[in-house]
């Protein structure tokens, strides 16, 4: 058996093995807002006035909020001051975080970093970027509104940005479960639904590759390769 | 029947397409809000003459509102309007490419709108995605009928197996099977038709199954246009038929076939002279075909000089189409990851190679003397893959600069096109081993599925 039979179990042995990568992806990776499109606009951070844009926490454990390094110093190095803060269910704002980063060209994106935020889904964060020494910094954006859940403070049209989140696996369940079935009516607005067709349709391609697979381990068929399908027409021979 | 594979194939093309049309949010499958729409309005205006003028706010209004609470224009890549603006009339929905539609797939969807005509909107929209799964799951099943006839020689029913699995299991076919879109009748029509057409030429050319044939063609021709590659199909087909009615007793069918020899050279000539000079198709007839002078003007261009074909960007095309038909989803918006798209277009590579090296090995053998049909069957599926690829190029040559091909225009031959995944695949290994690299080839299939919906979809929509 182990010698027809264990090249034959490899490739189902590898879809099992990218399932559990799958889930490991979405259950342990970093979750992102992503804004990626700019239409060319660039915005000049000064020194004066910073740059404000708004986002809307999808997860809980905000950790990181990135903009594309392309573009920002036009010579070698720029210094960048960033602050963000929290909309609290009251109504106040709160600082969160203080920070100042030197960047370059050679970064692809800058981060900046801070311990996971304790926030509920659905929180509405702003940060702000001042530029605070080196040379000139531009920020690339889109003059439209291509991130409905968030905006620049100044003008119109979002910042080209990048917002992580870590929350805890359970919150990342539940939360994605929600969002999966947010403004869906009937059946698909139904949570359980999706791990269902999921676990039912992932068993039916493992059930049905073993069924198929199953006369392939056996030395006696292999001559024939013969199927489920010919098993009826090998009785009625018999 | 629980223990048949073919039946756990069927749930299983139905789970894989019920999974994909609850996590694609509702209208960011392409056009899906004109299909629906256009669906309310042969019922609302009780025609299918429908053009931009019959488009009406009451139908769109809901649409909208639905659109906005799923950010349809965040996922889309393209800015939101203002709210303000969004929710009135036609500015979501204003596209100003609206003429009238082939019109099969929107009457057989009707009757399951009229069931749910009371029901909001995105109940609405879910039944008939619902609907279009269902044309997923015909697809497969008749995908698997027609390569259990070719492949009747092959004591293992694998071998029809892998096709039907690979129509049921390819990403984005299933992505624009889940949704509301008249593509998705057109691919069992088109699969019954082929059927029909080799079903008949095993049998002595019986002319019964090339009627049978012609209808499922031409019905599929009123579901969506791109099915117009079926009727080359059917010409070659007919002239197949007719050599070897040339063989027969009767002398009447002797000079029938001889008649259709002669049309067939005569059509032959003419398709030459239209295409060294299109503008010689009257206007008329280019109105109805909805082909714009301009757009003859540009083909003929194309034409009178060969050079402009140079500038082309033939190595964009073949990208895009490669892309578009293996995974690219939402609005052409969620690329696959980079080394899969490599990997991908060394996959098409290798299949295109293959159909020819099967052909060469099953030439040389014997046994295929004594089944003239396989090679008639591989002559026509090769032949159909070509039309439905000159199809979209020729929209590619006639279009403005910004045109970009969609992969999904081959879809109306899906079951054709894995019928020869299937034979190219195993040409390439000894006898032996074919069922295994076939299982392989249905595992990679699986696993390039995980990657689209569980690294692309759902972390680009969900995260």
């Amino acid at each position: 058996m182990m010698k027809c039979g264990f090249p034959t179990i490899i490739p189902l042995v590898t879809y099992l093995a990218v399932v559990i990568l799958v889930f490991g992806f979405l259950l342990w990776t970093p979750l992102q807002i992503v804004q990626p499109v700019s239409d060319g606009r660039v915005i000049p951070l000064s020194a004066e006035d910073p740059i404000g844009q708004t986002l809307l926490a999808h997860f809980p454990g905000l950790f990181r909020i990135s903009i594309p390094a392309a573009g920002i110093a036009e010579d070698d190095l720029g210094e960048i001051q960033f602050q963000l803060t929290k909309l609290e269910s009251g109504g106040e704002i709160t600082l969160v975080q203080h920070d100042e980063i030197t960047v370059s060209r050679a970064n692809n994106w800058v981060h900046f970093q801070f311990p996971p935020q304790d926030n509920e889904a659905g929180t509405q964060y702003t940060f702000y970027l001042k530029r605070t020494g080196g040379t000139a910094i531009h920020l690339p954006a889109h003059a439209e509104d291509m991130y409905p859940e968030g905006n620049l403070l100044i003008g119109d049209g979002d910042l080209v940005f990048q917002a992580a989140f870590d929350p805890p696996w359970d919150a990342r369940i539940n939360q994605l479960l929600v969002r999966l079935s947010a403004n869906k009516p009937g059946l698909p607005g139904s949570q359980l639904l999706y791990p269902l067709v999921l676990a039912l349709m992932i068993a039916s391609f493992v059930g049905l590759s073993w069924m198929l697979m199953f006369p392939l381990l056996q030395p006696d068929r292999k001559q024939t390769h013969s199927t489920m399908d010919n098993r009826d027409e090998e009785r009625v021979q018999s | 029947m629980l223990r048949k594979p073919l039946f756990w194939l069927l749930a299983l093309a139905f789970l894989h397409g019920a999974w994909y049309a609850i996590i694609v949010h509702p209208w960011q499958a392409p056009d899906e809000y004109l299909h629906y729409e256009y669906t309310r309005l042969i019922d609302a205006e009780r025609t299918l003459d429908l053009w931009a003028e019959h488009r009406s706010s009451e139908i769109q209004r809901p649409v909208a509102d639905s659109m906005w609470t799923f950010q349809h224009y965040r996922y889309r890549l393209i800015p939101t309007p203002p709210e303000a603006e969004f929710r009135t009339y036609r500015t979501p929905l204003g596209s100003t490419n609206f003429t009238p539609q082939p019109p099969l797939y929107y009457l057989l969807s009707l009757p399951i709108y009229w069931l749910m005509r009371t029901r909001p909107v995105l109940d609405q929209l879910y039944i008939l995605r619902f609907f279009s799964v269902l044309l997923l799951c015909l697809t497969a099943w008749l995908t698997y009928r027609l390569a259990k006839l070719i492949f009747s020689t092959e004591k293992d029913s694998w071998f029809a197996f892998f096709p039907a699995a690979f129509a049921a299991l390819l990403p984005q076919y299933t992505f624009i099977s889940a949704s509301y879109n008249n593509d998705n009748l057109a691919p069992p029509l088109i699969a019954a038709s082929l059927y029909a057409l080799i079903k008949g030429y095993k049998e002595e050319s019986k002319p019964g199954w090339l009627l049978l044939a012609t209808v499922f063609g031409l019905l599929a021709v009123t579901t969506k246009r791109t099915s117009v590659a079926i009727l080359p199909i059917l010409g070659l087909s007919l002239i197949f038929y007719a050599l070897r009615w040339l063989r027969s007793g009767k002398k009447w069918v002797k000079i029938v076939a001889a008649v259709i020899l002669i049309g067939a050279l005569l059509l032959f000539v003419a398709i030459i002279l239209f295409l060294l000079r299109p503008q010689v198709l009257p206007q008329d007839l280019a109105r109805h075909l909805r082909l714009s002078p301009d757009a003859l003007v540009r083909l003929a261009s194309f034409f009178d000089n060969p050079a402009l074909l140079a500038g082309h960007p033939w190595g964009h095309f073949a990208n895009q189409t490669i892309e578009s038909f293996w995974g690219f989803f939402g609005w052409n918006t969620l690329h696959v990851p980079p080394i899969w798209v490599s990997l991908l277009k060394g996959t098409t590579i290798v299949l295109l190679a293959g159909i020819l090296v099967g052909a060469v090995r099953n030439i040389i053998r014997e046994k295929t003397e004594r089944q003239p049909h396989l090679l008639f069957s591989i002559l026509i599926l090769s032949a159909g893959l070509i039309f439905s690829l000159i199809t979209m190029a020729a929209q590619n040559l006639v279009a403005p600069a910004h045109y970009a091909p969609q992969g999904r225009y081959l879809f109306p031959f899906i079951s054709g096109i894995a019928v020869l995944a299937a034979w190219s695949w195993r040409s390439f290994w000894p006898e032996s081993v074919q069922h295994k690299a076939l299982f392989g080839g249905w595992v990679f299939l699986a696993i390039f599925d995980l990657v689209c919906w569980g690294f692309v979809i759902i972390p680009a929509w969900y995260t």
